[in-house]
């Protein structure tokens, strides 16, 4: 039996997995020789030290890390244990996909809305609305002022359609009309203030522009031709 | 030339390798969804898992990084578990793979990466910082120095050799345990095993004299070692 025959039997020997006649045979050779003697011991000492070398410690770090992956697996393992879990899982995903989607634009949107009620509730009591043209009011919320007499004796003006309006008027005149449907003030855009229309707008009588019902300014535009024809636009 | 038998005769270690009741009873409380199973596998498994890990690698960090996912594997691989081995066996040969997996990566990734943590005074190798149980300081001294001895010629080794010595002398396993767990036949098991000691044994000669003792003299009062 060679000593390299028997030092490469050491290994298994040393973790018993020699069958009993061989390892007999072994064993007495390394007795004998004390090249292989030195050889056994050597090799017992290496697995010594091996068997002496303690477990690191796990970083506190790494346990911390696998708590939480067991965490999150423990929750993955649970959300598809039953359909219905499958189906609370997958409607909170799609509620949180929802929620992430929608939360950038939420506030935004919410501060836009308020800032522009708030803005227009400050602002709103300050505008004033001069009422013009109640015929293509569809809402009925406004009225024009309007001229109901031309004279003292009570005569109405003569409406003509607006759209056979002429152009040869003599005279045109914007009257200014107070809520108590007096005239406040006049203008004349065309033509030259005679005696007549100066009487015309003394005796007149106007009806006052509304506003939800309650009396405004209003302006009344007269179209004045020779022939007493008064053709009003509000 | 006799013909080497291989029997396991320590009598130490189960000679079956399937996976035992309370192998299943854990199985199947991890597939229940029990949370004191998770806790449990963590508590039984990752202070091995980390060391072996640890041993095949040298390197905390990668093995810090295999351990997490280790576990990530065998929690979402539990189901596919049938009980043909231990679940020990099952989680060390997943341990194995991953570590191949980051030796390989290592080797094409992160060889020329440079820590920027590490500070001076973190440079201490944690096998510097391993619990002595020694009772005497002459004892410890000796056995931290042999440790570390140890330790470094291991890294010295070839990879293959030294996955079937840590299995084998550190992991505590037997050759049938590590069959599985390298896939691998018994009679390479024996051979790596063989092999991986005789290369430590050479890059170890001079320091494995056995230890001395500490003796004291009462005639001088001198201490002779």
């Amino acid at each position: 039996m060679s000593c390299e025959y028997v030092q490469e039997r050491i290994s298994p020997l040393l973790d018993q997995r020699l069958a009993p006649g061989e390892r007999e045979t072994v064993l007495a050779h390394i007795e004998s020789c004390r090249t292989c003697s030195a050889h056994y011991e050597s090799m017992q000492s290496l697995r010594a030290a091996l068997r002496g070398v303690t477990a690191p410690p796990i970083p506190a770090d790494l346990r911390q890390k696998l708590r939480v992956v067991a965490s999150h697996e423990h929750a993955r393992r649970v959300s598809r244990l039953t359909l219905e879990a499958r189906l609370d899982h997958w409607t909170g995903r799609m509620r949180l996909v929802f929620d992430n989607i929608m939360r950038p634009f939420g506030l935004p949107a919410a501060s836009g809305l308020v800032s522009a009620v708030l803005l227009f509730a400050l602002l709103a009591p300050s505008l004033s609305f001069a009422r013009r043209g109640g015929a293509d009011d569809p809402s009925g919320v406004a009225t024009d002022a309007q001229l109901t007499a031309v004279n003292a004796a009570g005569d109405g003006p003569e409406i003509e359609d607006p759209d056979s309006f002429e152009t040869n008027y003599e005279a045109v005149l914007e009257l200014k009309i107070t809520p108590d449907g007096k005239v406040w003030n006049w203008s004349v855009m065309q033509g030259s203030l005679t005696s007549e229309l100066k009487n015309m707008i003394l005796f007149s009588r106007f009806q006052p522009a509304t506003y939800f019902g309650r009396p405004t300014w209003g302006r009344v535009t007269i179209y004045y031709r020779h022939s007493f024809t008064y053709i009003v636009r509000g | 030339m006799a013909t080497s038998i291989f029997l396991d005769l320590s009598g130490d270690r189960p000679a079956e390798n399937t996976a035992d009741s309370e192998d299943f009873r854990l199985v199947e409380a991890l597939r229940g969804g029990d949370e004191q199973a998770y806790e449990e596998l963590l508590t039984r498994f990752q202070q091995p898992v980390y060391a072996l890990a640890l041993r095949l690698l040298d390197d905390p960090a990668g093995a810090s990084d295999v351990v997490q996912e280790v576990f990530l594997k065998v929690f979402r691989s539990i189901a596919r578990f049938r009980g043909q081995s231990t679940l020990k066996t099952w989680i060390y040969r997943i341990t194995v793979n991953e570590a191949h997996n980051a030796r390989r990566w290592f080797f094409r990734h992160r060889r020329r990466e440079v820590d920027l943590d590490s500070k001076p005074d973190d440079t201490r190798d944690w096998k510097e910082n391993i619990p002595d149980e020694s009772r005497t300081p002459f004892d410890q001294a000796f056995g931290s120095e042999q440790r570390l001895m140890v330790e470094a010629a291991l890294e010295k080794i070839n990879p293959i050799f030294r996955e079937a010595v840590v299995l084998r002398d550190i992991s505590d396993l037997s050759y049938e345990e590590i069959a599985e767990i390298l896939g691998v036949s018994l009679g390479t098991v024996k051979s790596r095993i063989l092999r991986g000691r005789e290369a430590l044994r050479e890059k170890l000669a001079g320091s494995l004299e056995p230890r001395p003792a500490l003796r004291l003299v009462p005639q001088n009062g001198r201490v002779m070692l």
